[in-house]
């Protein structure tokens, strides 16, 4: 046998099931997308009818606006991820300790901690019973039930629960740096900001960018969770969709399967164009 | 001096007066402090609310003055968490299962084998990572209910290996490129053919990259929503993750919050415990996984 043969016999079984799993759902959804197809009955060519109607839907215009405030926990968790990674590196005492806990709200599923918040959230919740005893009662807020705030609420999740894995992977970038650019900076009475700066912060260009196009494809590709636990898309209905959510809702209840696959074409072709942003290995660090 | 040390006296500090650089550490602890409270306070409220009792309709975050397992007992048994916990712990430990058997294969095929083409392929199969979920769940929602497969573990467990293949492939496939490759040589020269190296070498050799690859994929699963929520509807097989999502919220009021508490620890539980005893080797997993 060949080695190009038995190499193909390796291979086969994942690329076989990656083809069924992902090749094919994403023909089916290049397929559907121009089609009338609804679950119990096979469409007819419609041509790009099902993208004119979702791109003159309001509902698909408020979604992306709602991905957009999404998107802003992106830089946020970066910046702050960096200052407490610059702080953990800069060496304390229990400096494992702290690493472990910032990390933890990565592992819990979003359904425990969309619960969770929901409570902390509401109107007679802690948050705003802290909110009231420093403030007065006119301080409460209503965090997920006015449509103006709850995305934001949202995003504040969002942001909570990645922030920690950041963390660590900036800390562990700042790690690998060369020590005595420190070092030499110290001596020339450089301050410690300053080092990090002008001398840490450059050399993170890889994992900084690593870091922004994989929150960017998080907050596209899987923050429908958040949504459907927090909010189920409301207050007043719509005030939360986020596109998947508008998808999930254009599939499971109004059944137009036709206009789901054109959203669920352009998401794929927006989420594979970030993914190829994302540096390669070799000029990744 | 030790590393350890030389990292607590501080780099790259500039050596200003004392006084100032312990002002300087008591600032670094308050923002640490601050910031692990954020961290950990949903966890402190879900336990401590957890055991309030089935009359609590609002959380207040202060603990009980006698604890009651109630909210545990009515959802463990009255409202099958029983079930969904197995449920669950099925999905989770089935697809982490099927995906490490198919990408250690798989994966071993790409990091063997120098022939052209199977860069693309490689590449081609990890980009699949950044596809959402939902919009794949869409055409295979339409193939399982033409083939009669809806609300059978076997849909669950299969589509779920499906999602975690890409990212599985990947961190295999990094372990195992890095392998020595004159030890497959030496192998090879003695008679080995490919099965047996990829018996005998790689998956010993790669081990700590398998079970890490299980543990995260087992993690995932567990933690997953959309996929059993599309596709094991049917009460009897509902996840934690699904009855979570569907008993909760009381936002109207009107459901003991103790009820979805004790169900979210029960959730959270197996993977903090988890999270306990292999933090060390999961950080160095994350950060030579990534940070390279």
């Amino acid at each position: 046998m060949s080695a190009r043969r038995r190499a193909l016999l390796w291979v086969a079984p994942g690329v076989l099931a990656a083809a069924a799993l992902y090749g094919y759902p994403l023909l089916g959804v290049a397929a559907y997308s121009v089609q009338d197809v609804t679950v119990f009955q096979p469409g007819r060519y419609v041509g790009a009818e099902n993208f004119t109607a979702l791109l003159s839907d309001e509902l698909f215009w408020h979604a992306v606006r709602n991905n957009a405030i999404l998107l802003l926990t992106v830089p946020a968790t970066i910046v702050v991820g960096l200052a407490l990674a610059g702080l953990l590196y800069r060496g304390m005492t229990g400096g494992s300790v702290y690493r472990s806990i910032l990390f933890t709200p990565f592992l819990p599923a979003v359904a425990p901690v969309g619960a969770v918040f929901v409570y902390v959230f509401s109107w007679e919740g802690p948050l705003n019973a802290v909110l009231r005893s420093s403030w007065g009662e006119g301080a409460a807020v209503e965090w997920l039930t006015d449509p103006s705030i709850a995305m934001w609420s949202i995003a504040a999740v969002v942001a909570w629960k990645r922030l920690g894995l950041l963390v660590v992977l900036f800390e562990a970038r700042l790690v690998a740096l060369p020590r005595d650019q420190f070092e030499a900076c110290a001596l020339d009475g450089g301050s410690w900001w300053a080092a990090f700066r002008y001398v840490a912060v450059p050399q993170m260009r890889g994992v900084l960018s690593f870091a922004a196009v994989l929150g960017a494809i998080e907050v596209l590709s899987w923050s429908f969770a958040y949504v459907l636990v927090m909010t189920r898309g409301g207050p007043e209905g719509t005030a939360t969709y986020v596109l998947e959510y508008v998808l999930y809702d254009l599939q499971f209840e109004r059944q137009l399967l036709g206009r789901a696959s054109a959203l669920a074409a352009l998401l794929v072709v927006a989420a594979l164009a970030l993914g190829a942003l994302r540096p390669r290995r070799e000029e990744q660090w | 001096m030790t590393p350890a040390q030389r990292r607590r006296s501080g780099r790259g500090g500039g050596g200003g007066p004392r006084l100032r650089r312990g002002l300087q550490g008591v600032a670094q602890h308050g923002v640490m402090v601050l910031a692990a409270a954020v961290c950990l306070a949903p966890f402190y409220l879900m336990l401590v609310t957890s055991v309030g009792g089935l009359d609590q309709q609002t959380m207040t975050g202060r603990p009980p003055a006698d604890p009651s397992w109630d909210g545990y007992r009515v959802v463990w048994d009255d409202l099958q968490f029983r079930q969904k916990t197995l449920n669950s712990a099925i999905l989770s430990v089935a697809s982490a299962s099927v995906t490490v058997v198919l990408a250690s294969v798989t994966a071993f095929g790409f990091a063997r084998f120098d022939v052209r083409g199977l860069g693309t392929g490689l590449r081609v199969l990890i980009a699949l990572m950044a596809v959402p979920p939902i919009v794949i769940v869409v055409p295979l929602f339409i193939l399982v209910v033409r083939l009669g497969l809806l609300d059978t573990y076997a849909a669950g467990i299969l589509i779920e290996s499906g999602l975690l293949l890409p990212f599985a492939v990947y961190l295999l496939y990094t372990s195992m490129v890095s392998l020595p490759g004159d030890v497959f040589e030496a192998a090879a020269v003695d008679g080995a053919g490919s099965a047996r190296q990829f018996w005998y070498i790689a998956l010993p050799l790669a081990r700590p990259a398998v079970a890490t690859t299980f543990v995260v994929c087992g993690a995932f699963a567990w933690n997953d929503l959309l996929v059993p929520l599309v596709f094991w509807q049917s009460e009897r097989l509902q996840t934690l993750m699904v009855g979570l999502a569907t008993l909760q919220p009381g936002r109207a009021g009107g459901q003991p919050v103790a009820l979805t508490m004790a169900g979210s620890v029960i959730a959270v539980a197996p993977l903090l415990l988890l999270y306990l005893v292999g933090r060390r080797g999961l950080m160095r997993g994350l950060s030579e996984g990534t940070a390279r």
